[in-house]
């Protein structure tokens, strides 16, 4: 305990008041959002943006981070208590920590998972902070056309890789390549479809259109579906007990951990596939599988250390190679670029203050999540008891006036609606909405190497690639992810 | 293992049915139409066609075409739908059938939110927002008119509190200008 101490210390000596201030907020309202059913780290992490344009950069990343990991953690007691998943990154604890709470250990069940997600997401902070260098000392080396192919992989990986058809995931990444080109040419200074109105000659708002693609659209659909509350009366409190865990089931935590980083590191696969990988690792090395399901501490822990440490392994292809690689990371990298504060190999030399507070604030945040989630457990399971309508009229006012309060306009309210037709027309269609936000954060990334490299190769553009291994690598990989759906359909069809 | 839910970051809903991928890929093909024939509107100049042919106005030229050619796949694969649908003679997927008060909820609800960002500014965030969110309530949780008033006055209160006090933010006074707190 000392030598973590004197650890927090040293990462505390990086940031300021100020920065833990806004983590802190970040944990508490995070754990909220991610207890509501319905809701969760990316919709908190969406309503946060706007309030981030008045903070410094570490603080506001700090406040973002702060809701990317209280909201993974957060559904575990929605799971514990309510047999629902606040978040389908908790559908997998749910399995175990239900049965445990309907046999009356839901205290131990929720403390097994508050445990988990802390030592996860220790873990994926410590991968983070040695990981990304190494690669960013790599990717430094990187011209246009690696970049340009990195970027196109990002966005493949994740329109091919997430639920649903691979080409509605590739016309919903090109239209937000597209939304990316509204604005002023980034060589010329041509205007490009901007309506003849000077309002978007800087481009399409980020925070409008991010608000209403999965706030707006969220709400409009919870409004849809059959208005049922939900109750929860049951008094939990911490089971010290289970502390012993740590020791008696070191290697669990540890395994499930490391599935949840090296998981989250790959783009679009996240903390559902790793949590459930890992839950079912858990299983298979157990002496009892047949406890699973039935109330197995084993798969609580397993379950919550993977999407915990998920969000560490997320993080670094946003930090070493400028990519992200689900969408929370992708509205993180926005965060950033407000700040005007580019991800990539050359913010580990560039700007290495906002960099350090960033490796700080996760590992700060990380050590937080024990302390304040078991102190503020009651608190927590109180918020179950807020009635569905007053919780989708807070979200409401505070998407309006938070992306209101970014230029003070009301064109960005009307682009935030018109976003949020098109996310809840895009649901509806069975449109996964993450490549649009990928595609619109890496527009001018993938644009401006694309056209480096294009002028670089004058007439050759196929020659250049060819010539560059590295680039012509990833664009394998580029072909690779856009086989993969077809190769699964045909490895099940013939199994 | 067990099967993992859909996941919720992806926004993803459910597959769709035949009818909404052939009215999806119709909006795509029109959409990359509509910009691919936008961009010969740019002035971009002789000196500026730089990059072989990827410029300001090559670039989303491409994005377009791209729009378009996978607009095209997506109707192939409505078609290969409807016919599988019609050997199976499967009934419309839930999103086709609708779902009555859901839907008429949702867009009634869409209404008062366009109608409310439309007086905002006319009438200021103290006068437009009580009565928005008092509408809301009842709409969204049936609630009754003075349960939905005091619920809304409250909402009010607390937002102005946190915008105009908590991030120094000054919201629309529209005609309580000079007077509203």
């Amino acid at each position: 305990m000392a030598e973590l101490g004197a650890l927090l210390a040293e990462l505390g000596g990086l940031v300021g008041l100020a920065q833990v201030g806004a983590l802190l907020i970040g944990l508490v309202l995070g754990i909220i959002v991610g207890v509501l059913p319905g809701l969760g780290p990316l919709l908190g992490v969406t309503l946060a943006i706007p309030f981030t344009f008045h903070m410094d950069p570490v603080s506001s990343i700090a406040l973002l981070i702060g809701f990317y990991q209280g909201g993974s953690y957060g559904g575990a007691v929605t799971a514990t208590v309510l047999g629902i998943p606040g978040t389908p990154i908790a559908a997998a604890t749910l399995l175990d920590a239900h049965p445990m709470a309907l046999a009356g250990r839901s205290s131990e069940a929720v403390t097994l998972a508050t445990l988990a997600s802390w030592i996860g997401g220790l873990i994926g902070g410590t991968v983070l902070l040695f990981t990304a260098p190494a690669l960013a000392k790599i990717a430094v080396r990187f011209g246009p056309a690696e970049t340009f192919a990195l970027a196109a992989l990002g966005l493949t990986a994740i329109a091919s890789l997430s639920q649903g058809s691979t080409l509605k995931g590739l016309l919903s990444g090109l239209f937000g390549l597209m939304c990316a080109t509204i604005g002023t040419d980034p060589f010329t200074g041509i205007a490009r479809f901007n309506f003849d109105r000077t309002e978007f000659s800087g481009g399409l708002t980020f925070v409008a259109l991010l608000v209403g693609l999965f706030a707006v659209s969220e709400v409009l659909m919870q409004i849809e579906r059959t208005m049922r509350g939900w109750q929860a009366s049951e008094r939990i409190g911490v089971a010290f007990s289970m502390f012993r865990t740590l020791v008696s089931r070191f290697f669990g935590y540890l395994r499930a951990s490391l599935v949840g980083v090296g998981i989250g590191i790959i783009p679009a696969v996240g903390g559902v596939t790793s949590a459930f990988l890992a839950y079912k690792l858990a299983r298979d090395f157990s002496k009892e599988p047949e406890r699973f399901g039935k109330g197995a501490p084993e798969g609580v822990i397993a379950s919550e250390a993977a999407n915990s440490a998920t969000t560490g392994g997320a993080l670094i292809p946003m930090l070493a190679l400028g990519i992200p690689g689900d969408p929370i990371v992708a509205v993180m990298m926005g965060g950033l670029l407000i700040h005007g504060v580019t991800p990539g190999p050359m913010l580990f030399f560039t700007n290495l203050e906002v960099l350090n507070g960033i490796f700080a604030t996760f590992l700060i945040g990380a050590m937080l999540l024990l302390p304040l989630g078991l102190a503020l457990l009651p608190l927590f399971v109180r918020v179950l008891r807020v009635p569905l309508d007053y919780m989708l009229a807070g979200v409401l006012l505070l998407a309006i006036f938070g992306t209101f309060a970014v230029q003070r306009q009301t064109l960005d309210l009307w682009i935030m609606w018109l976003f949020g037709v098109v996310g809840y027309a895009m649901r509806k269609a069975g449109f996964p909405l993450a490549p649009l936000v990928i595609g619109f954060v890496l527009g001018p990334i993938v644009e401006v190497n694309l056209r480096r490299a294009a002028t670089l190769a004058s007439s050759d553009l196929a020659g250049y690639f060819l010539g560059r291994p590295i680039a012509l690598g990833i664009l394998v990989l580029v072909l690779l992810a856009l086989a993969f759906p077809l190769l699964r359909a045909l490895w099940q069809r013939r199994a | 293992m067990p099967e993992p839910p859909g996941d919720r970051h992806s926004g993803v809903e459910r597959e769709a049915g035949w009818r909404t991928d052939l009215a999806a890929s119709l909006a795509s093909m029109g959409l990359g139409g509509w910009l691919f024939r936008e961009t010969f509107s740019f002035s971009v100049t002789a000196s500026e066609r730089v990059g072989g042919g990827i410029d300001a106005a090559g670039y989303p030229r491409l994005l377009a075409g791209l729009t378009v050619l996978l607009g095209l796949a997506l109707a192939g694969r409505a078609l290969w739908k409807w016919r599988a649908a019609g050997r199976a003679a499967a009934p419309p997927t839930g999103d086709e059938t609708g779902q009555g008060g859901g839907k008429l909820r949702a867009a009634l609800s869409f209404a008062v939110l366009l109608l409310y960002t439309l007086l905002l500014e006319p009438l200021g965030f103290l006068l437009a927002t009580p009565v928005a969110v008092g509408v809301l309530l009842r709409i969204v949780g049936g609630r009754g008119a003075v349960h939905a008033a005091i619920a809304a006055v409250a909402f009010t209160a607390a937002i102005f509190v946190f915008f105009r006090y908590g991030v120094n933010i000054v919201l629309p006074e529209g005609l309580l200008r000079g007077i509203s707190p």
